[in-house]
């Protein structure tokens, strides 16, 4: 077990190369990926019947309704702000906006991630499961593909409330900014939000799937405080990537412990920065469509080798 | 991997344990024995009850064969394959002790699930959902929630879960606790129904009055230790000595065995007496001195316990393998 976990964390730190290195890392995983997918021969169909149980039955749960109520809510006050500046108004719709939808998100990534194997196990469910012919990895897998079905079908609600509440204001304000000459365009800004909601999705992707693998050996409240602490550390990215390669000793000499603590937190926690474009689009700074292309594709197979840990760290657990 | 094919004639070995043990780690340094060096085989087409009081390692050797725990050490098989393997999942039921459910599901749409986890869908599946709900007594209650579901009402539907793919092997933790008595009685017909259709039926329960009638072969685990196993008539008659079934036992007669006799039963409503002896030589004394006093001797043949007598001794340590 010891060996597979370490694979998987050198896994999950190729993915935090750049450049050609990330590239030919993340090509060599997903066909490590494909590989083990044909040599292993899963069972779709359970697979399949797992995620749509754990979709049903996730979406009934009571917390997620009322964090998409609160949810809506937020959205629909995120157009109440009037200030003087239609640009000052405009970001501060954007703001509040997408960062509800994030915020919302996180939350029920985090709690339904963490709760969806660990009530099974509590509630002994996974006993009468695991007695038919699913493997575990299928059972893990399909309950990671609920959980994100059921995170994702959340954010699109949040998503479309928040876009009918972006196109009722937004034509009046870029109206606003464009008449004192900003050079901004009501399409150009729209796509840009769903752009910003779509690498929302990504990013509550890999929470989810955060908060799956600790819930595999671990407690349904350990593993959303470790999620939660993932999350806010891997804002921080580009700080814990600072101070590791930070050598000008004219300016600070930095612990070596604290640099070696520095390089592996960069190294191993997913980048979620790069997943939060609020700044961009709140300098009207253009959002091109690779990048979303990159930053998906990564969240993609770091979920991926996350999922694949959670399998192993399964596999071993008894019941 | 497929389950191995047998010979014609060759009886097979449902469940076959080699050693099995299993040691929990408590805290840093402390263990505890769940089942410890337990070697069965249970064949196939038989029903084989492993008794025990709580705590004796029935639900961790039932675990152990199920895959959802580890050995520390030795081995089995399950329809000929090692445990754990999913192959031989596919032609197995389990029912668990207190079994829970999807609460939100109710009994149709929690067999859809588990139906579809062995492949089956459509009509196929429909109709095998409500052929076992009338079995179990549930066809009527169907459309409540498991929520809703009395202690009786989700055994019910435990049994019908197990039977879902027609499974060659049945393990069933407990069956009948939490059963009215006609739900145990439902239960224990299930079960010898099982066991005419060819099926083997591996029960674990320390309900023994419900056992004894529906067993083939018992094994009885104390502490985690194998005491006992075989037949049931072997263990039943072990150590039982003999006995002597007589009408028309007269008082002198009484008087004349009484030194040989190891205990008498007194008649029953048809004026049967049971005159028990400690071997065969002198059951046959016995009934040659009742007979000769005029009682009309019925049967001599060797004696039998109960299950619960036979456990009495195991577990307080009177007797042995």
């Amino acid at each position: 077990m010891l060996l597979l976990v370490a694979i998987g964390l050198v896994a999950l730190a190729v993915l935090n190369l750049q450049g050609l290195r990330l590239l030919f890392g993340s090509l060599a995983l997903l066909l490590v990926g494909i590989a083990a997918a044909i040599l292993l021969q899963p069972n779709f169909r359970a697979i399949y019947r797992v995620a749509s149980a754990t979709f049903f039955e996730a979406r009934r749960r009571r917390f997620m309704n009322v964090i998409l109520i609160f949810a809506v809510i937020l959205v629909g006050l995120s157009s109440f702000f009037a200030t003087l500046s239609p640009s000052a108004e405009l970001n501060m719709l954007l703001d509040i906006g997408l960062g509800s939808i994030r915020l919302c998100g996180m939350l029920i990534a985090v709690f339904l991630g963490a709760r969806l194997i660990a009530d099974e196990v509590d509630k002994k469910t996974v006993d009468v499961i695991l007695a038919k012919p699913v493997r575990r990895a299928e059972f893990v897998i399909g309950k990671f593909l609920g959980a994100w079905i059921t995170v994702t079908c959340f954010l699109l609600v949040m998503g479309v409330a928040f876009f009918i509440v972006y196109q009722i204001k937004a034509p009046q304000l870029v109206a606003k900014m464009q008449a004192v000459g900003m050079a901004l365009s009501l399409e150009e800004t729209s796509a840009n939000v769903l752009k910003a909601t779509l690498l929302i999705l990504f990013e509550m992707m890999v929470l989810t799937s955060i908060a799956i693998t600790v819930s595999t050996f671990a407690s349904w409240i350990f593993s959303a405080v470790f999620a939660f602490t993932t999350y806010f550390a891997g804002q921080l990215s580009s700080y814990f990537h600072h101070i590791a390669t930070f050598n000008d000793k004219s300016v600070a000499i930095i612990n070596p412990s604290i640099k070696m603590f520095s390089w592996v937190i960069y190294r191993l926690l997913p980048h979620f920065e790069f997943f939060d474009i609020r700044e961009k689009l709140l300098t009207h700074d253009p959002v091109y469509w690779e990048m979303i292309g990159m930053t998906a594709g990564h969240g993609v197979l770091y979920s991926l080798v996350l999922v694949a840990l959670a399998c192993v760290f399964f596999s071993y657990r008894e019941f | 991997m497929a389950v191995p094919e047998l010979e014609v004639g060759e009886i097979g070995i449902a469940i076959r344990t080699e050693g099995l043990t299993k040691v929990y780690r408590i805290g840093i340094r402390g263990t505890h024995v769940g089942i410890g060096d337990l070697t069965v085989e249970v064949p196939e087409g038989e029903i084989y009850g492993l008794v025990g009081p709580n705590g004796a390692g029935k639900t961790t050797t039932l675990k152990l064969l199920l895959g959802l725990l580890f050995p520390t050490s030795g081995s089995g098989e399950v329809l000929g394959l090692p445990l754990g393997s999913p192959d031989y999942k596919a032609r197995i039921g389990y029912v668990p002790d207190g079994p829970y459910f999807y609460d939100h599901l109710n009994a149709p749409e929690l067999l859809r699930f588990y139906g579809a986890l062995f492949g089956l869908t459509g009509k196929v599946l429909e109709q095998r959902i409500a052929e076992l709900l009338e079995l179990v007594g549930m066809a009527d209650r169907a459309h409540f929630r498991v929520h809703e579901y009395s202690k009786g009402m989700r055994q019910r539907v435990a049994v019908a879960q197990a039977l879902l793919n027609d499974p060659d092997l049945i393990f069933l933790d407990e069956p009948t606790a939490g059963l009215d008595p006609m739900g145990a009685i439902q239960m224990r017909n299930i079960v010898l129904d099982l066991r005419q259709r060819g099926k083997t039926v591996f029960l674990c329960s320390h309900l023994l009055k419900d056992m004894e009638p529906m067993c083939d072969r018992v094994a009885i685990v104390s502490r985690g230790a194998l005491k006992l196993t075989g037949p049931i008539d072997e263990v039943l008659q072990a150590g039982a000595g003999y006995r002597v079934r007589a009408t028309g036992v007269s008082p002198e007669t009484r008087r004349k065995i009484e030194a040989v006799v190891t205990g008498i039963v007194e008649p029953d409503a048809d004026g049967v007496a049971v005159l028990k002896a400690a071997d065969q030589k002198r059951a046959l004394e016995v009934a040659n001195t009742a007979a000769g006093d005029g009682a009309q001797v019925l049967e001599v043949g060797p004696d039998r316990r109960t299950l619960e007598e036979v456990f009495i001794d195991v577990v307080e340590g009177q007797a042995g393998d």
